[in-house]
């Protein structure tokens, strides 16, 4: 099992638009979670970092620890510098300022932050405003795939740190081929006794999930959904009231790719938690 | 034991490819599906191929045959117990183990040698210091000792001295009684086994100047630990051998002493003369029950890879249990006993080890009450067999499936699926066929006989229409529950009925006396088994001679046609994707069903009606169950389609090999195997059973095979079969040859 990377800072990327600051209810508990720095990145008109606090609102207790600077320049590039710069981070954004784009409801900055950034990055809905944000149940969509695995088990720290439980959601769908990365383990083709079967691949598949990503089995529930993966995630995340969505995504955004991502970063109810999967 | 033994391991692995699988690979994902696939066995005592030293994992298994405990939980029932964890080594170098770490590994290999049934392992790990240690090791569980399990490795410092500490670490549950002294002793009772079972554990650790090094031996809180620290020299092996002796209070009064006494006794032997008795064995079995493709080296392993597997999971000396249908290679499926052991795998038994499958037979025999019992609760006369089977023959299926997305239905299978009762009786009758073994015949193969056929004789229900009913059962097609008139099962209990009939005539004429005596203790009435006749003779079977073809079960031609092409690729199975509601309300089927029923009555029926059936069902068929694709690639070879019959070959082939259905990990898939072993012989070797006559061949092969061998026995005979594209089948051993 691999240990997963400590994050030494989260990034809140706050510009002068009125969505950018419910980031911020996301990333001050992420930060404590983390036991990481906050690190308020603002990017916009300058101003010294107790004008940005006060104009954003910030108290003491939410800035505790936390560390405010102005940095100019376009708000991406901003924020993927700092983030290369305190590695290894996390970065907490405002789905979009202003009208999002149709297939991801991303904004252009956000867009280009969750193409760009060399670490993770939290998506958050501008729809939830600046309600206290509190981790409670995490939401982890799961190709069966022990890269996917690899890559999110930071996850399961987060989990464990904020006592959550976590419903890991199987997606089957026709016309999308079985993966072919050894040790994958899709939900069978076939069923031959579910009685036996389908405990014995719960089981399986939670194991080799572990196997990777230190998760506690007592927190864990595997859910099995079928149809379009996008809207069957969004659809569960919406029932069970999920407070983290985290995904696992190739990095690519093309016609072709991310399909997935684009549907829940666009319609997910709570921040979306988006690892790099190689 | 002897004072000196050579430092290299007891054994030399095969290199021939067609004898071997070979893992290079280490993916710590598919650990779980390796350890089943490299299991080992000899039908008393399983096995899982683990890694010794562990990784994240690592689920190392030993399941004693018969061994069943009371497993806790609101959905519970019978379970194989575990037995303890006998594998585990640790070898430290200044307080580091040695793992499997990618950094650390130079080279790894595991040889699973199936000629000689052995496990192999070559490793070459490297520590961040730069010390290379090369570690080669073999397991076997002995066929010609069943009671002995075998581990012998080999540890060479190539580049350095130092001080290694080696333990041998045995796993065992709570409440597990570890005795003191060598050698380490071991056990328990699971719960609500009423069996009680011990390891004993004969553990040496060879110096390479000659003579052993003794060992500090302590509990631990995961079981007992033999542990030893050594100097090692630069270049020198140390050999370290661990003898393991099982017994249960099944076959011995006092299960701990005779498991010392007889580790001790092996030891004392030496690890090389039990390894050579067990190869010496298994030459022996493979003389019995070898197959072989010349020109396709694939079918040729995977053909030995079913042999290997089945003759490990059979045990001739114990009557008194049964193979699960995952062997005992995994926990899935409980170590239950399915229709699989008698349709599946007793045909290879039958005809290649006899012993073997009357044992198994006898398993049934030695359950009939639990059968008649179940027969009489359902509210039927004579024998029903459980659907699942474990120690007593009483019903084990799990009464509920709880589903992923976390809805809850009840197992119809353990109330509906009767077919089970005439599958035994088919698998009886086929041994007497081919051994004519008249004790068997005369103490237990026509009690079954005679309960299975009364039993359906209460089972069936005259109708209006002047023929007799089967309603409400679910047929090999478990897609469909219910339903009535099953194809499957109605002629299947009219050949049990017609078989009840004959066997009561056979004994009447032959054996007189016996079979007055049988019929009195069976309370046989004077006309049952002309009752029986009687109702075989006017059974409904739902074939319409206009077309050829059976229907599956009433109202089955009325049902949706989906085309299952229309789903694929998919990434979860048809019951998740189209729902139960219109899997059943469709004609896809999960399995063979009626081209099951060519497959065991081929000359039942004619070549038109074989062909016309197949093309009915086969596109229909979804193959959701492992026992399908071998039986459609024996009956499409039979058929003369070929190439259709290699494709199914192969699929049915890498079930277990490329793990094609997802679920290697809990176990192979034995009567998967078994149906690829029907599928060569039966299927390409085109061996038919005659009545009056014996075994026939009519071969097709695949253009690309050259050749196709295997063995049989016949009446006492071993019967070699040597075929080739293009000339007469060469039968040797006195079976007669019919182009």
């Amino acid at each position: 099992m691999n240990a997963p990377a400590r994050i030494g800072t989260v990034i809140a990327s706050l510009d002068d638009s009125p969505e950018a600051p419910v980031a911020l209810p996301v990333a001050r508990p992420l930060a404590d979670l983390e036991r990481a720095v906050l690190r308020i990145v603002h990017t916009g008109a300058p101003a010294p970092a107790a004008a940005i606090a006060a104009a954003l609102g910030l108290d003491a207790q939410t800035l505790a620890g936390g560390v405010v600077e102005h940095r100019d320049g376009p708000t991406a590039a901003a924020v993927v510098a700092a983030a290369a710069e305190t590695a290894p981070a996390i970065v907490v954004i405002a789905a979009h300022a202003g009208d999002p784009a149709a297939d991801t409801g991303l904004g252009a900055v956000a867009r280009a932050i969750l193409c760009t950034a060399p670490c993770p990055v939290v998506v958050v809905p501008p729809a939830r405003g600046r309600t206290p944000w509190t981790l409670r149940r995490v939401l982890l969509p799961y190709d069966a795939r022990p890269t996917t695995a690899h890559a999110v088990c930071h996850a399961a720290v987060l989990a464990e740190r904020a006592a959550a439980t976590v419903d890991v959601l199987y997606v089957g769908e026709c016309g999308a081929a079985p993966p072919r990365e050894q040790g994958a383990l899709p939900a069978p083709s076939y069923v031959d006794q579910p009685q036996h079967e389908w405990p014995a691949w719960v089981d399986e598949l939670l194991d080799r999930l572990r196997a990777e990503c230190p998760l506690d089995p007592t927190c864990v529930h595997l859910s099995l959904g079928h149809g379009d993966p996008g809207s069957a995630i969004v659809r569960w995340g919406r029932e069970h009231d999920d407070d983290l969505i985290v995904l696992g995504w190739s990095g690519m955004l093309d016609a072709a790719h991310g399909t997935t991502l684009r549907a829940v970063v666009r319609d997910a109810p709570c921040p979306v938690l988006v690892f790099r999967v190689a | 034991m002897p004072d000196v033994v050579p430092l290299a391991l007891p054994a030399v692995p095969t290199a021939d490819p067609r004898w071997i699988m070979v893992e290079s690979e280490f993916a710590t994902a598919r650990e779980h599906e390796i350890e089943s696939l490299f299991a080992l066995g000899n039908g008393y005592v399983g096995t899982r191929g683990s890694l010794a030293e562990g990784s994240p994992l690592s689920d190392p298994a030993t399941f004693v045959a018969g061994v069943f405990r009371s497993a806790p939980g609101w959905n519970a029932v019978r379970e194989l117990a575990r037995g303890v964890e006998w594998v585990r080594l640790r070898a430290s170098l200044d307080g580091r183990s040695l793992t499997m770490d990618p950094r650390a590994r130079l080279d790894h290999r595991r040889v699973l040698d199936l000629r000689q049934a052995i496990l192999w392992r070559e490793w070459r790990h490297r520590d961040l210091a730069g010390r290379t240690t090369r570690v080669h090791g073999l397991r076997l569980a002995s066929l010609a000792d069943r009671h002995v399990l075998l581990q012998s490795v080999t540890l060479t410092p190539e580049n350095y001295a130092g001080r290694l500490t080696i333990e041998a670490v045995i796993e065992s549950a709570a409440g597990t009684e570890i005795g003191r002294g060598l050698p380490v002793t071991l056990a328990r009772t699971p719960e609500g086994s009423g069996v009680r079972v011990a390891f004993a554990v004969a553990t040496r650790l060879w110096l390479p100047g000659g003579g052993t090094l003794a060992q500090e031996v302590d509990s631990v809180p995961e079981g007992a630990v033999e542990r030893w620290a050594v100097d090692l020299d630069v270049g020198a092996t140390y050999r370290l051998d661990r003898i393991v002796a099982v017994y249960t209070s099944r076959e011995a009064r006092d299960p701990v002493a005779a498991a010392r006494e007889h580790a001790t006794r092996v030891a004392a032997a030496g690890a090389d003369a039990a390894v050579a008795a067990h190869v010496g064995a298994w030459a022996a079995r493979w003389d019995a029950s070898d197959v072989a493709v010349d020109g396709d080296l694939q079918a040729t392993r995977a053909l030995r890879f079913a042999v290997y597997h089945l003759v490990s999971a059979a045990n001739p000396d114990d009557e008194h249990v049964s193979i699960g249908a995952r062997l005992l290679t995994g926990e899935s499926y409980k170590g239950h006993v399915f229709w699989d052991t008698e349709i599946f795998m007793l045909p290879f038994f039958t005809l290649t080890h006899p012993r073997a499958a009357r044992a198994l037979l006898m398993y049934r025999f030695h359950t009939l009450d639990a059968a008649r019992a179940k027969a009489a609760r359902l509210g039927f006369r004579g024998a029903l067999y459980a659907w699942e089977s474990a120690d007593t023959g009483e019903e084990v299926t799990p009464p509920f499936t709880v589903f992923p997305d976390g809805r809850i239905e009840r197992v119809l299978a353990g109330e509906q699926e009767h077919h089970v009762s005439a599958d035994v009786a088919y698998a009886v009758w086929r041994y007497w066929q081919a051994t004519a073994d008249e004790a068997f015949l005369l103490d237990a193969g026509a009690p079954i006989l005679v309960e299975t056929a009364r039993f359906w004789a209460s089972r069936v229900e005259p109708g209006v229409d002047g023929r007799y009913h089967i309603r409400g059962v679910i047929g090999p097609d478990e897609y469909h529950v219910g339903v009535d008139d099953d194809a499957y099962t109605n002629v299947m209990a009219q050949w049990t009925l017609e078989r009840g009939a004959e066997t009561a005539a056979l004994l009447a004429a032959r054996w007189p006396a016996r079979w007055a005596t049988l019929a009195e203790r069976l309370a046989v009435a004077g006309d049952e088994p002309r009752t029986w006749a009687r109702i075989a003779a006017a059974m409904y079977t739902g074939f319409d001679p206009q077309t050829g073809l059976f229907e599956q079960f009433r109202g089955y031609f009325a049902l949706e046609d989906v085309d299952q092409r229309a789903y694929e690729p998919r990434t979860a199975p048809l019951e998740v994707l189209l729902g139960p509601a219109r899997l059943q309300g469709s004609k896809l089927l999960k399995q063979a069903d009626v081209v099951m029923l060519l497959h065991l009555l081929w000359d039942r029926f004619p070549p038109d009606v074989r062909a016309a059936n197949f093309r009915y069902y086969e596109p229909r068929t979804s193959h959701g169950s492992s026992l399908s694709p071998a039986i459609h690639a024996a009956v499409a070879a039979r058929l003369g389609d070929v190439p259709r019959a290699e494709a199914y070959f192969r699929r049915a082939a890498d079930i277990d090999l490329a793990n094609n259905m997802g679920n290697a990990a809990g176990g192979v898939h034995g009567g998967a195997l078994g149906g690829l072993w029907q599928a060569a012989v039966i299927g390409f070797g085109g061996l038919t059973i005659l009545n009056d006559a014996g075994p026939v061949f009519r071969p097709h092969l695949p253009a690309h095979w050259d050749r196709l061998r295997f063995a049989l026995a016949w009446r006492g005979r071993r019967v070699v079969v040597d075929a080739r594209p293009g000339t007469p089948v060469d039968v040797g051993g006195g079976a007669e040859a019919r182009a």
